[in-house]
């Protein structure tokens, strides 16, 4: 309970300024000048690459979370990751979606198969999912913490092989519109820029909201079983 | 004993247990052979077809054979008390994981020797000529089968349901290898389809080096 009490207001807090920074970011992106190429299509790429980068940061730390579990077996860890991959799933489903709605009038298709990142994305939602399941499945927390840490650390391996698939394959999905690496930008104005990086941001502001809410809704659920497991016990013992 | 043949001794007893009861073989033998043939029908009978799609089939067989023996891998491992006697043995567990292997990969090619020249037959493809890259990607292909599908397996032991889940855990992260074996096999059966096959070969031989490395790191987290 400590631990909650910490700062009980930084959590609402993050999801007023996560909400705040996407909206501002929105306001950047919806008066900003029309792309050249992709006229006002160009307006969904905030919450398309918002969404894409927080299923990677959420893929790539519920990892991250399940290593340091196996390391310290402290369940604290295995809630984050837990929280972690839940939030990676919706938002890896939001990213297939909006990209979905991008893909019909730039591509023509809603989906294609064809498509390298496409593909490499929808195996990830799907290993994700088997993760959750399994997790499910197995009733002893120590085991099921051990099994979905070890299952997060191999699934990641497909973060960075979804991230380079576009280079890789080279198909239809564009490559990344912002690199650092090769000092590049797609984007052609100084509007939808700040709107793009103000997006990341608040996203990641946003990621770290969820986290702590969906970790403090399973700490409680653990303590609440714990509680239970206590009564019942208490019954038992009160019987003989 | 060093290493190897600590690896070599699991891969044995694996062996020799297969070849008492033939049960894995028999099973994923009949499966896949069946899986070409069924698909063989449902296809059609017309020659330029079913050619185009022998590369596809092929793989969609020995990809859903080799579920079948993951699932049996381990199954054996987990009657009395069998996994807990062999991870109590005073070596590395990552060795376990790579003998396990073995012993899974060495039944899988015995499996693609008979499935692999048997679909060339049934669908008239020839590969004359370039026997050697299709080996190699048989090869590779069915030892990155091997290497997710002998990890999840052990990951999932003992669990309820564990015959349906096996699939869910396994398939969406071998896909990249199944993409990139039917990409070469089309190239290499029709050579007029422009497929960079060596380009898909190094495709496969990286997966299998990435996971390979993730998997014999994460394997003793998998079965303590």
């Amino acid at each position: 309970m400590k631990k909650l009490a910490l700062a009980p207001w930084l959590t609402p807090a993050l999801g007023y300024l996560s909400v705040g920074i996407i909206l501002i970011a929105l306001f950047f992106t919806f008066t900003a000048p029309p792309d050249v190429l992709q006229g006002y299509l160009t307006r969904i790429l905030p919450i398309h690459v918002g969404s894409s980068w927080l299923a990677y940061l959420s893929f790539g730390l519920a990892a991250a979370f399940g290593l340091a579990y196996l390391i310290t077996r402290n369940h604290h860890w295995d809630r984050l990751s837990l929280a972690s991959t839940e939030i990676g799933v919706v938002f890896i489903i939001l990213s297939l979606f909006t990209g979905a709605l991008w893909g019909r009038p730039t591509w023509g298709a809603y989906w294609t198969w064809g498509d390298a990142r496409l593909t490499t994305t929808a195996l990830m939602l799907m290993v994700y999912i088997g993760m959750l399941m399994v997790r499910g499945m197995i009733e002893d927390s120590g085991r099921r913490a051990r099994v979905s840490a070890v299952i997060g650390i191999v699934a990641s391996v497909g973060v960075p092989i979804n991230y380079m698939s576009v280079y890789w394959w080279s198909t239809l999905h564009q490559t990344p519109t912002v690199s650092i690496a090769e000092r590049r930008s797609a984007l052609q104005n100084d509007g939808i820029l700040i709107g793009f990086l103000l997006a990341l941001l608040g996203f990641t502001i946003l990621y770290a909201y969820l986290l702590r809410l969906r970790g403090q809704l399973a700490a409680q659920q653990a303590r609440l079983e714990e509680h239970e497991l206590n009564l019942e016990l208490k019954g038992v013992l009160a019987h003989d | 004993m060093n290493s190897w043949q600590i690896i070599l001794t699991i891969a044995l007893k694996d062996w020799r247990v297969e070849g008492r009861a033939r049960d894995v073989l028999a099973a994923t033998l009949f499966f896949a052979v069946l899986v070409i043939t069924i698909l063989a029908f449902a296809f059609g009978p017309e020659t330029r077809k079913l050619r185009e799609a022998a590369p596809g089939i092929l793989w969609v067989a020995i990809a859903f054979a080799s579920i079948l023996a993951a699932s049996r891998a381990f199954a054996s491992e987990s009657e009395d008390g069998a996994l807990e006697t062999l991870l109590l043995y005073p070596v590395p567990h990552e060795l376990i994981y790579l003998g396990k292997l073995l012993g899974n990969l060495g039944l899988m090619l015995i499996l693609a020797l008979v499935t692999a020249p048997f679909t060339l037959l049934l669908y008239g493809v020839s590969i004359s000529g370039r026997e050697l890259p299709f080996a190699l990607t048989v090869f590779l292909g069915v030892m990155g089968f091997s290497i997710i599908s002998s990890f999840q397996s052990a990951l999932t032991i003992n669990l309820r349901s564990r015959e349906s889940l096996l699939p869910v855990l396994i398939f969406p992260i071998v896909v990249p290898v199944v993409i990139a074996c039917v990409k070469a096999t089309v190239g290499l059966t029709l050579p007029d389809s422009g497929e960079d096959v060596w380009g898909w070969i190094r495709l496969l031989a990286g997966f299998n080096a990435v996971y390979l490395v993730v998997c014999t790191l994460a394997f003793p987290y998998a079965v303590e």
